[in-house]
């Protein structure tokens, strides 16, 4: 019963969204366009260096190393390996992503030689000690936000698109991002995390880009910072590769188990 | 055995050498451990034991990865139990990875299993005696696996070769029977420690639940203990590895934030035929008090079919556990909890910290208690092994 109010009043939301207001629709334009860019990409494989850095300016660096699959229709499939800090050499972190459904998600342990499977609505937690969120690194995919447009800005001389986010998940540890996309390419520079009681926590810039196979745009380099907490994570990206040949077989139970 | 995978893990690595591009990987740790005991032991042993441990690992790679190598050691040298000084093959085989398919040869751990607190399935690796009092760290089994994944499942096959005698604590060490365990281990087959074991498990996921049902048959990782005693040797235990048909189940289902999970066995022997299951759940509690900690309700329930507490001490036994995960850049996390008679007014109670100090340093504090147990009970030859161990790992 409780479904069934809950999928007609989303039908009712979502007809209304789109019927009534013009800046819902352009806002949905925006995203799609990005997400139309964006995709075909296939497959790709990258290592990445997480440098936490606390309020104090002690700093901590994770390395790990990501696989990625694009899958049509739906989120897409990863495959994290962790190789420092050293007591977590190995492990190694396979997730199926969904656009509406939860996420599947398991862990390989190798201390324990054991695979768990693990809960996929911690989203809103750190990923790491890190200022990203399990949420902030999933895949992005149009369907798990409604959107509002907002206007037009600028960030060192180009033009922006201002779009706020209002993610449907309910676990989500937003109640919106306000997103600047570039107008020209179509590619994200800035995000602001707004936390559930509508404080600003976060913002996200997106730095050093460049072009993959003539056509999509990677950020190099990522920094987080934490308003509430003082504290700042950056990504690094290195030796991203895209077309590496990966398939579905390269997501499975069997390769977390061996993953090194 | 050891002697002969060290050459053939040798001769692997030399041979990898000339072979081109060769992807080489190691990694491993070093550590100093000290566990102080509540007082001496029932015989007198001491109270303070301290130890040094390495694991190094190494892997090469080459085929662009469809052949491996990977050997991996363990290393214990401990001040108050010679037997508790030892090394082990933890792993030493070849993987070749085909269309949908892989083969290892060799040595390697197998873990089965989806509960907590104990560990019924699992069935592979013989238990390593004389580490953690856990029962979680395996001995390396020699084996030849292979295993295919597809849209049915994932199927595993294991050829059993060589099967591996549990080692336990010596007349020094403490966490052991009170009469020392001997060396020499009788067997129902006659074929003793050549005994060809086979075993088979076909895992699935299928939508929120990952399902395995698996079969063993060979010889029992568990011993039965036989009283030998003379003017010379005086009171012993003699290990008898009777031959063993398990058929096991392990079930998780996720459903939101909490876990379910079963584990079930069913153990056909000459002697008997039993069924023993465990039955849990845990439930996470994420963000606490609005904070980026996490906090894990575990729950599971012990039975086992024959009720009789010296051949498993979990027979009516509940374990209540909780799980702090800090969410922090040093990865700090608490585990504790109890498991409970619920016959007798026996209980154990556990808890482990750890925290990263750097990216290579993690100190680990872990404490065990043994209480109330009456002598009919296993576990009543614990009750004077109360402890509280540190360790100090470098890892690399």
């Amino acid at each position: 019963m409780n479904k069934w109010i809950l999928l007609l009043s989303g039908l009712l939301m979502v007809g209304g969204v789109h019927a009534a207001d013009p800046a819902a629709e352009k806002g949905l334009e925006i995203v799609k366009e990005m997400d139309r860019r964006n995709s075909g990409w296939k497959d790709s494989q990258a290592t990445l260096k997480m440098i936490l850095i606390n309020k104090n300016g002690d700093k901590t660096v994770r390395r790990l190393r990501v696989k990625s699959l694009e899958v049509q229709n739906d989120g897409d499939k990863s495959l994290t390996i962790f190789d420092e800090p050293y007591d977590v050499k190995g492990t190694a972190f396979l997730s199926y992503s969904h656009v509406l459904k939860p996420d599947e998600q398991w862990l390989y342990l190798p201390a324990l030689k054991r695979i768990k499977r693990i809960s996929s609505n911690n989203k809103s937690g750190p990923f790491m000690g890190s200022e990203f969120s399990y949420e902030d690194l999933a895949s992005f995919e149009v369907e798990k936000y409604d959107y509002k447009y907002l206007g037009e800005d600028e960030i060192d001389g180009r033009k922006m698109f201002v779009v706020e986010m209002y993610p449907k998940y309910k676990h989500s540890g937003y109640t919106r991002e306000v997103a600047w996309i570039d107008q020209q390419e179509y590619r994200m520079e800035k995000i602001d995390f707004y936390d559930r009681k509508n404080a600003l926590l976060k913002t996200l810039t997106f730095k050093n880009y460049k072009k993959y196979l003539g056509k999509f745009w990677r950020a190099l380099r990522m920094e987080m910072v934490n308003h509430q907490k003082g504290s700042k994570t950056i990504l690094e990206w290195e030796d991203y590769k895209f077309n590496v040949g990966l398939t579905d077989d390269d997501f499975s139970r069997s390769v977390l188990k061996r993953a090194r | 055995m050891k002697k002969m995978w060290v050459m053939l893990s040798a001769g692997v690595m030399v041979a990898s050498l000339f072979a081109s591009s060769v992807a080489i990987d190691y990694r491993g740790y070093v550590g100093a451990s000290w566990r102080q005991y509540d007082g001496q032991g029932a015989q007198g042993q001491d109270a303070s034991d301290f130890s040094l441990v390495a694991e190094p690992e190494l892997a090469f790679d080459w085929n662009e990865g469809s052949d491996r190598w990977v050997s991996s050691f363990f290393l214990r040298a401990d001040s108050m139990d010679d037997e508790r000084t030892h090394f082990d093959v933890r792993e030493s085989y070849w993987l070749h990875i085909g269309d949908g398919w892989e083969l290892r040869v060799g040595a390697d751990i197998v873990f089965w299993g989806v509960t907590e607190s104990q560990h019924l399935v699992d069935i592979i690796n013989q238990t390593d005696g004389v580490e953690g009092a856990d029962g979680e760290d395996k001995l390396g089994q020699p084996m030849v696996a292979w295993s295919t994944e597809q849209d049915w499942g994932l199927l595993s096959l294991y050829w059993l070769p060589y099967f591996r005698e549990r080692n336990f604590p010596g007349i020094d060490g403490r966490l052991r029977p009170f009469v020392p365990v001997a060396d020499d281990a009788v067997y129902e087959s006659s074929a003793e420690e050549w005994h060809q074991d086979f075993a088979a498990r076909w895992f699935k996921t299928i939508g929120d639940a990952d399902i395995a049902v698996s079969l063993f048959r060979g010889t029992d990782r568990f011993p039965d203990f036989v009283i030998d005693a003379g003017p010379q040797i005086g009171i012993r235990l003699v290990p008898y590895y009777r031959q063993m048909t398990q058929l096991g189940f392990e079930g998780q289902y996720m459903s939101g934030d909490t876990a379910w999970k079963m584990e079930a066995v069913w153990r056909d022997r000459a002697d008997e035929t039993y069924f023993a299951s465990v039955l849990g759940l845990e439930h996470t509690l994420y963000g606490i008090f609005g904070s980026d900690k996490d906090l894990g309700i575990l729950l599971e329930y012990h039975y086992d079919e024959r009720r009789d507490k010296r051949l498993n001490p979990f027979d009516n036994d509940t374990f209540i556990g909780a799980r702090l995960a800090f969410n922090d850049e040093d990865s700090s996390e608490i585990l504790g909890g109890f498991i409970i008679d619920n016959d007798n007014q026996g209980w154990m109670f556990f808890a482990e910290t750890s925290r990263r100090l750097t990216s290579h340093w993690k100190i680990s504090i872990e404490a065990r208690l043994f209480a109330d147990y009456p002598q009919s009970d296993i576990v009543a030859q614990y009750q004077q092994d109360d402890h509280i161990e540190v360790e100090l790992r470098y890892y690399y």
